[in-house]
């Protein structure tokens, strides 16, 4: 079976076919990065702007290589959580075409897409796992028992992760999004005399907070202004280590709490030369293993809901009359494969 | 309901020769629901898409139900403005566009020649207390109208695997200069 998956929940527009039998991929992907980077963020108008513009041209060129629209299937779509109009573009594209080829239609969440993703991976790992989902949108803990079957460790209650870094850089007058150029100026420096506070690890939960980070940074800042670069660095420094040291505590609180010897760390943020690098140290002292799926998977893409769509399909789910997205939309809310 | 219009033509999907939509200027998501629908089925069916302007869309209805020559359609925009433009019928049937369409302050709104105003500006007109001219506020662009246009352009031989939205309105985001310490 022949899966289309397309994705523009946010800021990529991704197009992926996947051939549940073989395990056969063919993707398409298009970030708008650059578009946004002037506005510091990603502008909703002009993101759903450029879905609309690039999907149906991308979708041709990957019909046309995969030997034309017979080669369907199935279509699936993100149905959310994500932005409202971006949601729109895919649902309608996949609606019409589900239509017009009378082939099943299913709306897939994103974030069952990410936690599948690494399923696509050279290596991927067998259920159960913990999943450490670390992106410019969202920070979460999840169980992930089997298909369908997760529940909610922990999450953050303010701003992602990647978002805390972008926002921090932003402060550091470094160009959107931020995250690998703070990375790239803290390595600049080994060590800094700065610390920043380790938000919410005396607590007993597993959710997370980072927007105090960021408050904190704009402090130090300020204490510290005019910058120099050292100043700067030690800064970046700083604000990666207290943010490696909070995930790394909470991911080995979540590895115990669930019982699991499993991590997949994914998500832009899993990029992080050090979170990879005290990921690994803590795995090997908990005797658990780690997986980073390729980054093509961590981050937004059309082949992970291309995946997680196939085997919701394939399992008999299909989209009933009423058409809607849902950009909130929560990962427990969904079931377990039959 | 795409179902059941097709039903009630007594067709197929396979006898379709074009697909349409009105591709702007209006609300922008509604706008992008109807273009990735449309080209999807396009795609699917592989069957060249045409797009129509809302405003011509719009005019067309209007002029035909009224049987003038000649209508301005004046779309609400929102924040003071509305989308304009001016459509007088040819000798096939098809109101044209006279001069270009243009997105315009509310008070700068004219009628030429008193010609027949329709859509949903006239009540943005008259919310703002400015002079509401002669027409009909609740008229609303139909498919009807728009199959009636793509018609006749696909028998010109218009339609291809593109069709872009026409915004008019482009000034969506503000770029923010941060301030660095
Ligand atoms: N090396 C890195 N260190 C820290 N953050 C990073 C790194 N590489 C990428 N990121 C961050 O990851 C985020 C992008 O990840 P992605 O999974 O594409 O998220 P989203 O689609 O939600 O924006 C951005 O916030 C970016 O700054």
């Amino acid at each position: 079976m022949n899966v289309l998956g397309i994705e523009t929940s946010c800021d990529e527009t991704g197009l992926a076919l996947y051939d549940l039998d073989s395990g056969g991929l063919r993707q398409r992907l298009y970030s708008q990065i650059e578009r946004h980077r002037e506005y510091g963020g990603v502008v909703p108008e002009l993101a759903s702007r450029d879905h609309v513009a690039k999907a149906a041209p991308m979708l041709r060129e990957l019909l046309d290589e995969a030997g034309g629209v017979a080669a369907i299937d199935g279509i699936v779509y993100t149905r959310g959580p994500g932005l409202m109009g971006a949601l729109m573009v895919g649902a309608s594209l996949a609606r019409g075409l589900a239509w017009a080829l009378q082939r099943p239609l299913l709306g897939v969440h994103h974030m069952e897409g990410h936690l599948l993703a690494p399923m696509l991976s050279e290596r991927p790992p067998e259920f159960p796992f913990v999943a450490l989902l670390v992106s410019g949108g969202h920070t979460m803990l999840v169980d992930v028992a089997a298909i369908g079957r997760y529940r909610l460790l922990g999450e953050s209650l303010d701003d992602a992760v990647g978002e805390a870094f972008d926002k921090t850089a932003k402060l550091l007058g470094l160009p959107y999004p931020g995250g690998p150029e703070l990375a790239a100026l803290a390595a600049t420096v080994d060590h800094s005399p700065l610390t920043f506070p380790r938000p919410m690890v005396d607590r007993p939960g597993l959710d997370f907070s980072f927007s105090g980070l960021k408050t904190f940074a704009l402090n130090t800042m300020q204490q510290l202004s005019p910058l120099d670069d050292r100043s700067r660095a030690e800064i970046a420094h700083a604000f990666e280590t207290a943010v490696v040291e909070t995930l790394g505590i909470k991911c080995r609180r979540a590895l115990r709490q669930a019982g699991r010897g499993r991590l997949v760390v994914a998500g832009g943020v899993g990029a992080n030369r050090r979170l990879r690098e005290a990921l690994g140290e803590m795995a090997d002292a908990e005797g658990a293993e780690l997986f980073f799926p390729e980054p093509e998977y961590c981050t937004d893409n059309g082949a992970m809901i291309a995946y997680a769509g196939a085997r919701r399909l394939a399992a008999g789910q299909r989209d009933e009359g009423v058409f809607d997205v849902r950009p909130r939309w929560s990962l427990e809310e969904l079931t377990p494969l039959k | 309901m795409l179902d059941a219009v097709l039903h009630e033509a007594a067709l197929t999907r396979a006898e379709l020769d074009r697909v349409a939509f009105a591709n702007g200027p209006g609300a922008f998501t509604g706008v992008r629901i109807a273009a990735a629908t449309a080209q999807g089925i396009a795609l699917g069916l592989q069957i060249p898409l045409i797009g129509v302007s809302t405003l011509a869309v719009l005019a067309q209805q209007v002029a035909d139900s009224r049987g003038l020559d000649a209508v301005q359609s004046m779309i609400d925009a929102r924040m003071d403005e509305a989308y304009v433009g001016l459509y007088r019928r040819d000798a096939a049937g098809i109101l044209r566009l006279q001069g270009e369409e243009r997105l315009l302050p509310l008070d700068a709104l004219r009628c030429p020649g008193a010609v027949y105003c329709a859509g949903s500006a006239l009540r943005a007109l008259e919310a703002a207390g400015l002079p509401v001219p002669e027409g009909d506020a609740d008229a609303l662009p139909d498919a009807a109208a728009l199959a009636r246009i793509a018609g006749h352009l696909a028998a010109q031989g218009a339609g291809g695997d593109e069709a872009p939205i026409n915004y008019l309105r482009n000034r969506v985001a503000v770029r923010k200069t941060p301030t660095v310490y």
